[in-house]
């Protein structure tokens, strides 16, 4: 985790284990099981990183270096079956609070108790490690004819070979400390992603916009650039009243969409905009922390309150029907970054599976018993032969910027994943061209030219050209960049 | 009474020295005589089984650096399930010599950090690979990362 930033690189997570689903399923506890001995194997090897520590030559000094095993990150599925709690599916949905009840359930009315739909953290009354081993213990004293009582009563699974029944996991790791992964629970089929949907849906139903319409307002020229590609025009697909496309498509439309909805939407239904507008405000603000590495109190803090007011206006804009577990979820996300220190989502590790999917089409013997062990053995290969071509990027240039030493680099690109040469960003409100990416006094920053507006092409669509010899130097953590998201048109864009 | 066993190439008397298991003599026969006629396909052939071999000796190599260890996962009905899982610890060195981008981020922290533990952050996920159209549900695998 101190890799920080770093880590969305794929070229820094390891693929250190894996097996076949149909396995899984034959065996007793399933997926809690595995990570059970998975977990076990790490923690208890007496020569291994957790605990005596390896020794790796560093700088060509024989160093000791020894890992603490944190608690796991992943979406709510895995999350629910490695720990074996009932999750999303149960009366109790979070294994983070000891009082969060389903929506509407009659427990929430219990004098301590509330439901998904509250918006006070305050009222969350947060489970401790203790609480859940307690929980997992007395669902594994109830005699069977009362286990599913129990199991509803406590939230937690009849498993006595999962991860919460082994001593030594109880002893070293701390599973209420594990992570919710912020992709999952907003763009990935997310908070994000259902109310895109549905304001599209409501736009349709109230015959304001149609999909199309508001497919081609999103597909009017905008320009994105995703990792170290080039940058390219923006296609946003929508039809049957949803967005289609995965996590980063919910990204590269949001500021988009929220552009649409300020512009166009103004005599419209109000509660709808005002919480759309709140939701782009979260999504703005975890863009903001993880382009920044900045998880301080004051912005895990103004994330927090930004998430609690969403909350209240999709509630009154949609209804408390409407809310689901992952709205609750996101209320852990704040204190998950301020208590870890560092933000981490699940964007990299996604990225990761075309490279396991691919090695994995090249075995055919799925019977063999070292199949598994194969795609590990492949994939781990290939992503030391990626990294050897990320590596081989020139960087470390000497340059003077604005009379200043600096050092260009270029994998800041596929590091960021934000910015990189020749593409163009939007700082106060007006575009600019990046000609670099440099690194002076430890800062990270860009050298921009300010591009000159030659016409307006519609009312939202200007065109804009380089000024050459415009350059001015900025300091990546000053700028107000969202989402990777590069605009090549000015607009009346406020972020 | 005559075996009623199929003659295949591994059976026969003559059989090569490298196993061509399942493959009849006649089917071994035509495949000789038209790599006599076309060298160039022999030589591909050849190719092709040396990336194979080597292929095969790495994995083997693998298996012995990252301490690969057999366990025994309990099955729901009874008996056990074979897993090979490799050493965290010894990953991790592995990754240390040959992946530059790990070596240089990890020193990096190493020295920022003495006498500090690194923190592993484990994830796991599910996928299948294939396509939208044509998943191979077959091979979906459940695969653990650690960084």
């Amino acid at each position: 985790m101190e890799f920080g930033e770093a880590l969305s690189s794929v070229a820094l997570w390891i693929p250190a284990a894996a097996l076949l689903s149909s396995k899984m399923k034959r065996i007793a506890g399933q997926s809690s099981y595995v990570h059970r001995v998975f977990l076990e194997a790490a923690l208890s090897d007496p020569l291994g990183i957790c605990n005596s520590g390896i020794l790796l030559s560093i700088d060509g000094v024989e160093t000791l270096v020894t890992a603490v095993l944190e608690d796991p990150i992943g979406d709510e599925l895995d999350l629910k079956s490695s720990l074996d709690v009932t999750g999303s599916s149960g009366v109790k949905p979070c294994f983070k609070c000891t009082n969060v009840c389903k929506r509407n359930h009659a427990g929430s009315k219990l004098p301590g108790h509330v439901d998904i739909t509250c918006t006070d953290t305050s009222k969350f009354s947060s489970m401790t490690d203790a609480d859940l081993y307690e929980a997992s213990d007395a669902v594994h004293a109830a005699a069977p004819s009362k286990r599913k009582k129990e199991v509803t009563h406590w939230g937690v699974n009849y498993s006595p070979n999962g991860v919460l029944q082994s001593a030594l996991v109880r002893s070293r790791m701390r599973p209420t400390r594990t992570k919710f992964d912020r992709m999952h629970v907003f763009e990935s089929n997310g908070i994000a992603a259902w109310e895109i949907n549905m304001l599209i849906a409501s736009l349709s139903a109230d015959n304001k916009f149609s999909n199309k319409e508001v497919a081609d307002f999103c597909n009017a020229g905008w320009f994105t650039q995703r990792q170290n590609k080039t940058a390219e025009k923006v296609r946003i697909s929508i039809r049957d009243n949803q967005l289609k496309g995965m996590a980063s498509d919910v990204l590269t439309a949001m500021p988009i969409l929220y552009n649409f909805v300020c512009t166009c939407l103004q005599d419209w239904d109000k509660d709808k905009v005002e919480s759309f507008k709140a939701l782009y405000a979260v999504v703005a603000q975890l863009q903001r922390i993880k382009v920044s590495g900045d998880c301080s109190k004051d912005a895990t803090g103004k994330l927090a309150r930004l998430i609690a007011l969403h909350c209240r206006l999709y509630q009154k804009a949609y209804g408390t029907e409407a809310v689901k577990p992952k709205h609750h979820y996101a209320f852990h996300l704040p204190q998950q970054f301020y208590l870890d220190g560092v933000y981490v989502d699940c964007f990299c590790m996604e990225r990761m599976h075309a490279l396991m999917k691919a090695e994995s089409e090249l075995v055919h013997d799925t019977s063999a018993p070292k199949m598994e062990f194969w795609v590990l053995s492949k994939a781990n290969r290939v992503l030391i032969e990626e990294a050897k071509t990320l590596n081989m990027q020139p960087h470390g240039q000497a340059i003077t910027v604005n009379g200043e030493p600096a050092e260009s680099v270029t994998c800041f690109a596929s590091w960021r994943g934000s910015y990189a040469k020749g593409h163009v960003i939007l700082i106060d409100d007006i575009p600019h061209m990046v000609d670099l990416c440099v690194k002076f006094r430890d800062r990270w920053g860009l050298v921009v030219e300010k591009l000159r507006k030659h016409r307006d092409v519609h009312a939202f669509v200007s065109e804009w050209r380089r000024q050459p010899g415009n350059n001015t130097l900025h300091v990546v953590k000053e700028l107000w960049i969202c989402f990777g998201l590069i605009f090549s048109f000015g607009l009346p864009f406020s972020l | 009474m005559a075996s009623k066993r199929k003659r295949d190439a591994s059976t026969a008397a003559n059989a090569p020295a490298v196993a061509i298991r399942g493959v009849s003599i006649s089917a071994v026969a035509r495949i000789a005589t038209r790599f006599q006629s076309n060298p160039e396909e022999l030589q591909q052939s050849q190719h092709y089984s040396t990336k194979r071999r080597r292929e095969a000796e790495t994995h083997r190599d693998l298996y012995v650096k990252w301490g690969v260890q057999k366990v025994d996962l309990q099955l729901a009905k009874g008996g056990t399930l074979e897993w090979h899982l490799p050493n965290l610890s010894q990953m991790i060195k592995w990754h240390f010599e040959n992946n530059a981008l790990f070596r240089d981020a990890l020193a990096a922290v190493v020295k920022s950090n003495p006498n500090k533990p690194v923190h592993l952050l484990p994830y796991s996920d599910e996928y299948t690979p294939g396509n939208v159209l044509h998943p191979e549900i077959r091979k979906k695998l459940a695969f653990g990362m650690s960084q």
